[in-house]
């Protein structure tokens, strides 16, 4: 019997009282968890499809390369028979070693030999290693029941040959995810291009990975595929009702639109096990004492295991609007308040980061500037909130001056996992972003 | 047509929310002498602003949802013929077909994606002209009912984008339309920003956009989209 993965909302507001006959802000964190159905202990997993992806180019001789080579055996030694591993490496040229291997003794045996007599040599083609590997898995889901695999791409260099531009490969990206094939990506050391990398994991779906050591390679690579095991539901939709009048900004990273009074927000993949965290801001005009302002969410999104739309019942989360005196500034919810404000630094440093790397500067401080009143005033009741507007003002003056190297490989990678909830797959403490400034 | 006026509607709703003609007075500033004259339709419907003003007080006086809410104000507006901007109609009619589906217990989700996807033409169909609206998952379809329906000229709107209704939407047709885009050592076309604007529609713009730029060009593909009946 196949596992059922149910997507739930959880809404907690820092204050559900609004005074009345004023306009006011309240800032709203949602959760949206994906949890097993009653049918777990029956379960099997889906077959894997998954298509490794490795750069050879010259900067990765020596240990990067063994090391990516160390992950890539790894991984096919945890893969089950059901199990499927292709295998693309570049350079100038893409080479297709394997397509679709089933991981039995022989095609284990295969993969060895393969692997092995993986060498480095000439410059870095990215976009068609990462579209071969693509095509591997299209192969499969054409010829099998499977209706979705991963490519997990690691590279150390930024691409110069074939499609490079990091929007096209983002475009590319998106469209496969939405025919259910999803991209990872792993950044090896201080050269790679985080807006390539991180292009095709948004548009792809899937996640962006920084490492360093050859130890940082093969953890991540093995967590990765932990993460695709743990895939829950895909196209993920948040909707949100909102009550007339109310204005809301939505402070992470997600694609947004609204229609009329529907709010649709796309968080791609959910994970089991792990909250997506969704920080919004509400600007609520002026009304009467007594009004209840409520606010209708519900989910849609589709299935890992039989690819079709599944659909959450409605949650409702309301304010309520009472006479200005019984409303006080202090029963705000710390706790909500500091989480809002930790997304929204993360989400303002990963957006300022790549505006950075763009070579965008002056953008990048801009977008500090445009929020320093704002989030002030939101985190003006928490007790470090003079420390949290000097490390706002900090990362405004860093991005605003040419940064590269490894210390913004990290903290763009970090402060994205921040903003996503996603794990950190390195076996050691990365601390934060914000130690990079 | 309508088969009744502002006034007896007015009248009939306060009464459902146990609201009297006094107390709806005083929330709304009136005489109650003047509103009793409109319930009897001896005065005509008041302006557009006492209208609104009518409707939040009622909203305010009872338990109803969002969309609940939405209807009545609307309701009131159309009977009182303050409906009459072309926007405010169609977005009327919009309102008034979700409220179709809503009635139908078809879950909220749904409904918008069949807003956007809905052509006008085709709500004015339904809402106006009575024309019947089936509603069915895309997995209970057949292909043969929906042969059945071209052939008589059905129209068919599918809520599942993307899905076993599109055969040409495989991975591999993709990967082979762009296969020469990687594989090729012709120099690269300009940077471009794609936004996806149906199954096969795009906007392009070349050179670089602000964020806002590429969130109103997002509205604008999407609403590209429901254009194209998708």
């Amino acid at each position: 019997m196949k596992k059922e993965k149910i997507l739930k909302i959880e809404t907690n507001w820092d204050n559900v009282l609004v005074p009345a006959l004023r306009r006011c802000q309240r800032s709203l964190l949602i959760e949206v968890n994906a949890q097993s159905g009653t049918h777990e202990e029956l379960d099997e997993s889906s077959p894997i499809n998954l298509a490794l992806v490795i750069d050879r180019s010259g900067s990765m001789h020596g240990r990067r390369l063994e090391a990516a080579k160390t992950a890539a055996l790894g991984i096919s030694k945890r893969l089950g028979v059901l199990d499927r591993l292709s295998l693309v490496s570049f350079d100038h040229e893409v080479t297709r070693h394997f397509a679709n291997l089933a991981m039995n003794p022989e095609g284990l045996e295969q993969a060895q030999t393969t692997l092995m007599d993986l060498h480095p040599r000439g410059s870095t083609n990215l976009g068609g290693g990462w579209f071969e590997g693509a095509a591997c898995i299209a192969e499969r889901i054409d010829r099998s029941d499977l209706n979705e695999g991963h490519v997990l791409l690691l590279s150390d260099g930024m691409a110069n040959k074939g499609v490079t531009n990091p929007d096209l490969l983002r475009n590319h990206a998106e469209e496969l995810a939405l025919r259910g094939i999803q991209t990872s990506t792993i950044g090896i050391g201080e050269n790679y291009s985080p807006l390539q990398l991180d292009a095709l994991a948004q548009g792809g779906q899937g996640r962006l990975h920084d490492t360093e050591t050859s130890n940082d390679i093969i953890d991540v690579v093995l967590g990765e595929l932990g993460e695709i095991r743990k895939k829950a539901a895909q196209d993920v939709q948040l909707i949100v009702k909102i009550p007339e009048g109310v204005k809301l900004e939505i402070l992470t990273e997600v694609p947004v639109s609204q229609i009329g009074d529907l709010l649709q927000i796309s968080l791609g993949t959910v994970l089991e096990g792990r909250k997506r965290p969704i920080a919004i801001l509400a600007e609520i005009p002026s009304y009467a004492g007594g009004e209840i302002l409520p606010f209708e969410m519900s989910l849609t999104w589709r299935d890992v295991e039989s690819g079709k739309k599944c659909c959450s019942d409605p949650l409702q989360s309301k304010l309520m609007v009472v006479p200005s005196a019984e409303v006080f500034e202090e029963d705000r919810d710390i706790g909500v308040v500091g989480q809002i404000a930790d997304l929204w630094e993360a989400t303002l440093a990963y957006r300022a980061m790549l505006f950075n790397e763009r070579g965008n500067l002056e953008g990048a401080s801009n977008l500090y500037q445009e929020i320093l009143f704002k989030f002030s005033k939101l985190v003006s009741i928490l007790p470090d909130s003079n420390f949290r507007i000097q490390r706002l003002e900090r990362a405004q003056s860093k991005v605003a001056r040419h940064w590269s190297g490894r210390s913004k490989r990290e903290a763009l990678a970090i402060s994205k996992k921040q903003m996503l909830n996603e794990l950190d797959l390195r076996k050691r403490d990365m601390g934060k972003w914000h130690d990079r400034l | 047509m309508k088969n009744r006026g502002f006034g007896h509607y007015l009248r009939d709703t306060r009464k459902k929310f146990s609201l009297s003609l006094r107390k709806l007075a005083n929330l709304t500033d009136l005489d109650p002498a003047y509103l009793s004259r409109v319930e009897r339709e001896m005065s005509p419907a008041p302006r557009r602003e006492i209208v609104a003003k009518i409707a939040d007080a009622l909203c305010q006086c009872a338990e109803l949802s969002p969309a609940e809410k939405g209807r009545l104000r609307r309701e009131l507006l159309d009977l009182s013929g303050h409906l009459s901007n072309e926007d405010e109609l169609i977005d009327d009619l919009s309102h008034r077909f979700a409220d179709r589906l809503r009635d139908m217990n078809i879950p909220e989700s749904y409904v918008l994606e069949a807003v956007k996807k809905v052509p006008l033409d085709e709500m004015r169909k339904v809402m106006l002209d009575g024309e019947p609206l089936k509603v069915k998952m895309a997995d209970e379809v057949t292909h043969e009912e929906l042969d059945a329906c071209s052939s008589v000229g059905e129209e068919v709107i599918a809520l599942q984008p993307e899905d076993s209704l599109t055969s040409h939407n495989s991975p591999s047709d993709y990967i082979k339309q762009h296969y020469g885009e990687f594989n090729s050592d012709k120099p690269q076309v300009k940077p471009r920003e794609r936004f996806r604007a149906g199954l096969s529609a795009y906007i392009e713009v070349e050179g670089k956009l602000s964020s806002s730029q590429q969130e109103q060009l997002r509205s604008i593909a999407m609403l590209i989209r429901s254009i194209l009946e998708e």
